[in-house]
C-alpha cells in the first residue's frame, strides 16, 4: 500500500473556522511502505538492534513483563530482591501477574501508586530477584543512544536522549488564540488554486451542511473566496452558532449551502492528529512532573521498564509513549526519591549512583 | 559503500569559512550497521561533536499565529527553513534562540514547489551559525541527526534531538527516519560532520515517512530567496503523477485526483518514456521537460503500460 498523502509540518494555532489538516503533497515523494523495503537502512534494523544486546544483557535481569487478563500490558523494574517491582499504574487492571526471567508467572498486589507520576509499586512473593541499580540521568547527556530494556535479549526499543530531565509545568495547555472563533471543520489542499476541500471532520458544521471532499469555496455570504487565506479571513469574523452561507462548486454544479458554525473541538487539534500517525501511543501520555523525554519509539506496553544508557546504567523508567518524535522516561533520581514514600518503612529504597 | 558528504563540500553561497580538510569519520558510521557497543559507541561519540555544533543554531520562529523551526547558517542572522513556515515575504518574525532569548527578524522568499523559505534576523549581533554541506552526494545508510521544536518552541526545552538515517534521496527531498512532527517544519537536518543537509518539511503516515528539502536548492535559489521572491509551485505547469522512487525508470506511483495526468488517462505503474518528443528516463528528466512548458501547453506523453506503448495527450494544469 502506498501512502497517499504527506502532511505539512508546521504548527498553527487560529482560531479560524478552517483547519489546514492533511495537506497533501504533489511532487516526487518517497513511498513509505517501499521505504522501509530495503529495512538495513532503518535506524531500528535488527542488525543495529543486535548491537545492543549486550547493553541490556544486565539491566534485563531487573526486568519482568507484566500482565493483566491473560494480555501484556505492561514491563516492571525489580527495585528490591524481596519481590517489590515498579510498573506504569494506568495500563493495570484486574490483579497483575508478573513473568520473572525464569519463566515463573506470580501473581502480584499494588500496595501504593503515585498517580502524578503514573507509577504503581507491586509486591509479588518472591525472593532473591536482582534489583535495579540507579544512576543519576545526568551519566547520559543529549545526544547519547539510550535502549528500552524488554523482556528478551534485545531492547524493546532504541533511540538517544532527546531532551535531559526537566520539570514540565503540569496542566500547561496552549491557549487557543481566539477560543470564541466559528468553526467550520474541513482541510484544505494547499496545492490547489481556491479553497478546494480535501478533508471534512466528522461531526463538524461542514459534514452537517453537507460539504465534501473536493468541493471548492468560491463565496462565504457572497464574499469571494479567492484562496485559503481569503476563506480564513471571511470565516474568522464569524462566531460559533452563525449561520454563513457558503457558494460551492461540485464538479460542473454550483451549490448554495448553509452552514452552522461550530466551536472548534480539542480533537481537531492537528498536533494531535499528526502524534498519531506512525506508533501507538500510551492511553496516559501527559501530566508527569518531571521528564526524560528520548525518541525510540516504544510500544505503550512495554512502558514500566528501565531506560539504561550504552553502559547498561538504569537512568529512568519508561512511562509513556507520548507523540510522534517523543517517549518519556521517569528520571532515575525522582523515581529514587519517590520510592521512599511508595515504599514501606521497613524496606530500605536501593541508593543512587553517581558514577 | 557510503560516500560522506563531508567528502564533497561545495562553497556555500553565503560567505563560508574555510574548510580546511574533510573530516575523516570513524569507520563504524560507514559501515551497514553497527556491530558491537563499540561502533555503537564511536556514533555516539561523533553524534556529540554534532550537537555541540548545531544547537546553539537550532531556532524556533513566530510568524502570526503560526510556529515553526529554522536553522542560521551565518553570522548575518539568515536562516533556513520551510517554505510553508516562512510564507509571504516581508513579515515581522520572532526567532526563539535556543535559551529562550527572542530576536527580531523578517521573512524573505521561498519556493513553494520544493518548500524552501528564508528568514533574516534583523537585530544586530553575531549570531551562532552552522555551515552548509551538500546533499548531493547523499547516501541511503547515512546517519543523520535532526533538531527542532516539535509543537513549537517551550520554554525550558532544549531544542529535541533525533537520530536517524537516511532512507531515500532525490534533487527534490530527503527522507529519514528521524521522526518529526508540527512545529518542526523548518528545522535542520545535519550530517555527522555537524552541516546542515536538509530542512525539515513534511511527513506521511509511517514513523519512517519524515521528509526534509535538500540543502543543495537553497544554495541553487540563494539570490531568489534573499531578493524575497516567491517562486514555485502554484503557477507552474503540472502533470499531477508522482514517481516511483525506487524504479529505475520513470514509474508513475501516483496519479492526483483532478490533474492533467488524471484527465489525460495516465494510470499507477505507466512507465513514461517520452514526453513531448523527449526521452525520459528518470523522474528527474520528466520535471525537466515539465518545466520547459505552460499550464495549459498541450503535449503527447509515451507511456509504456504492461507490453504496450501508448500516446496519451495531455494539457498541462497548474500547480
Amino acid at each position: 500500500m502506498r501512502m497517499p498523502a504527506s502532511l505539512l509540518i508546521g504548527t498553527r494555532r487560529h482560531a479560524w473556522g478552517v483547519v489546514l489538516v492533511l495537506a497533501v503533497w504533489a511532487g516526487l515523494i518517497a513511498s513509505p511502505a517501499r521505504a522501509q523495503g530495503p529495512a538495513t537502512y532503518l535506524r531500528s534494523s535488527p542488525k543495529v538492534l543486535a548491537a545492543f544486546r549486550e547493553v541490556v544483557a544486565k539491566p534485563s535481569e531487573c526486568t519482568v513483563r507484566v500482565k493483566c487478563e491473560g494480555q501484556n500490558v505492561a514491563l516492571g523494574t525489580v527495585v528490591a530482591a524481596d519481590g517489590w517491582i515498579l510498573t506504569k499504574f494506568s495500563e493495570l487492571k484486574g490483579t497483575p501477574v508478573c513473568r520473572l526471567r525464569d519463566g515463573r508467572e506470580l501473581e502480584a498486589c499494588v500496595v501504593s501508586v503515585d498517580e502524578r507520576y503514573d507509577l504503581a509499586l507491586l509486591k509479588i512473593e518472591c525472593t532473591g530477584l536482582t534489583p535495579v541499580q540507579w544512576y543519576d540521568s545526568k551519566v547520559c547527556p543529549v545526544g547519547n543512544w539510550v535502549a528500552c530494556v524488554g523482556d528478551g535479549e534485545e531492547p524493546a526499543a532504541i533511540g538517544v536522549l532527546s531532551v535531559a530531565a526537566r520539570a514540565v509545568p503540569v496542566g500547561r495547555t496552549p491557549p487557543p488564540t481566539n477560543p470564541s472563533g466559528g468553526y467550520l471543520g474541513v482541510g484544505l489542499d494547499p496545492e490547489a488554486e481556491g479553497a478546494r476541500i480535501s478533508q471534512v471532520m466528522p461531526g463538524s458544521a461542514a459534514e452537517k451542511a453537507g460539504l465534501k471532499v473536493n468541493d471548492i469555496i468560491l463565496a462565504v455570504d457572497g464574499e469571494e473566496v479567492r484562496d485559503v487565506d481569503s476563506l480564513i479571513a471571511l470565516l474568522q469574523r464569524h462566531k460559533p452558532g452563525d449561520v454563513v452561507n457558503l457558494t460551492v462548486k461540485r464538479g460542473d454544479q454550483e451549490l448554495e449551502m448553509k452552514a452552522t458554525l461550530g466551536k472548534r473541538p480539542a480533537s481537531a487539534n492537528r498536533a494531535d492528529f499528526q502524534n498519531s500517525l506512525g506508533s501507538e501511543l500510551s492511553k496516559r501520555r501527559t501530566g508527569f512532573p518531571t521528564i526524560l523525554q528520548h525518541d525510540a519509539v516504544i510500544k505503550p506496553a512495554d512502558c514500566g521498564g528501565p531506560l539504561v544508557d550504552l553502559d547498561g546504567r538504569v537512568v529512568g523508567i519508561n512511562i509513556a509513549r507520548a507523540g510522534r518524535t517523543e517517549s518519556y522516561a521517569i528520571p532515575s533520581e525522582t523515581v529514587q526519591s519517590l520510592l521512599g514514600q511508595l515504599m514501606p518503612e521497613k524496606i530500605t529504597a536501593p541508593r543512587l549512583l553517581e558514577k | 559503500m557510503l560516500a560522506l558528504a563531508a567528502a564533497c563540500w561545495l562553497p556555500v553561497v553565503p560567505a563560508a569559512a574555510d574548510e580546511p580538510k574533510a573530516p575523516v569519520l570513524p569507520p563504524a558510521l560507514t559501515k551497514p550497521a553497527p556491530e558491537n557497543v563499540e561502533d555503537l559507541r564511536a556514533i555516539q561519540e561523533q553524534v556529540k561533536l554534532v550537537l555541540k555544533k548545531v544547537m546553539p543554531a537550532t531556532v524556533g520562529l513566530r510568524i502570526g499565529q503560526s510556529q515553526g523551526s529554522g536553522v542560521i547558517i551565518d553570522k548575518e542572522g539568515h536562516i533556513l527553513t520551510a517554505g510553508h513556515v516562512s510564507g509571504t515575504p516581508g513579515r515581522d518574525v520572532t526567532v526563539i534562540l535556543p535559551d529562550g532569548r527572542t530576536v527580531k527578524g523578517k521573512t524573505l522568499g521561498s519556493n513553494r514547489g520544493i518548500d524552501s523559505g528564508l528568514v533574516k534576523i534583523t537585530d544586530k549581533g553575531d549570531w551562532p551559525c552552522v555551515e552548509m554541506g551538500s546533499s548531493a552526494e547523499l547516501q541511503r545508510g547515512q546517519w543523520c541527526v535532526a533538531t527542532g521544536h516539535p509543537g513549537g518552541y517551550r520554554p525550558g526545552r532544549t531544542p529535541v534531538v533525533r537520530l536517524g538515517r537516511i532512507l531515500n534521496v532525490t534533487r527534490s527531498v530527503i527522507q529519514t527516519d528521524c521522526a518529526l512532527v508540527g512545529g518542526d517544519s523548518g528545522g535542520p537536518l545535519f550530517d555527522m560532520t555537524g552541516k546542515v543537509i536538509g530542512i525539515h518539511s513534511r511527513i506521511g503516515g509511517s514513523i519512517a515517512a519524515n521528509m526534509h528539502v535538500p540543502v543543495d536548492t537553497y544554495r541553487d535559489t540563494w539570490e531568489q530567496l534573499v531578493k524575497g521572491e516567491v517562486f514555485g509551485g502554484r503557477g507552474e505547469p503540472y502533470l499531477g503523477v508522482e514517481m516511483d522512487p525506487e524504479s529505475s525508470e520513470c514509474r508513475v506511483a501516483r496519479v492526483l485526483p483532478g490533474t492533467a495526468a488524471e484527465k489525460a488517462g495516465i494510470q499507477v505503474d505507466d512507465v513514461i518514456t517520452r514526453f513531448d518528443g523527449q526521452k525520459i528516463e528518470t523522474g528527474d528528466d520528466l520535471r525537466a521537460q515539465i518545466a520547459k512548458k505552460k499550464p495549459g501547453d498541450e503535449v503527447t506523453v509515451e507511456v509504456r503500460r504492461g507490453d504496450e506503448t501508448l500516446t496519451l495527450k495531455v494539457t498541462l494544469g497548474r500547480r
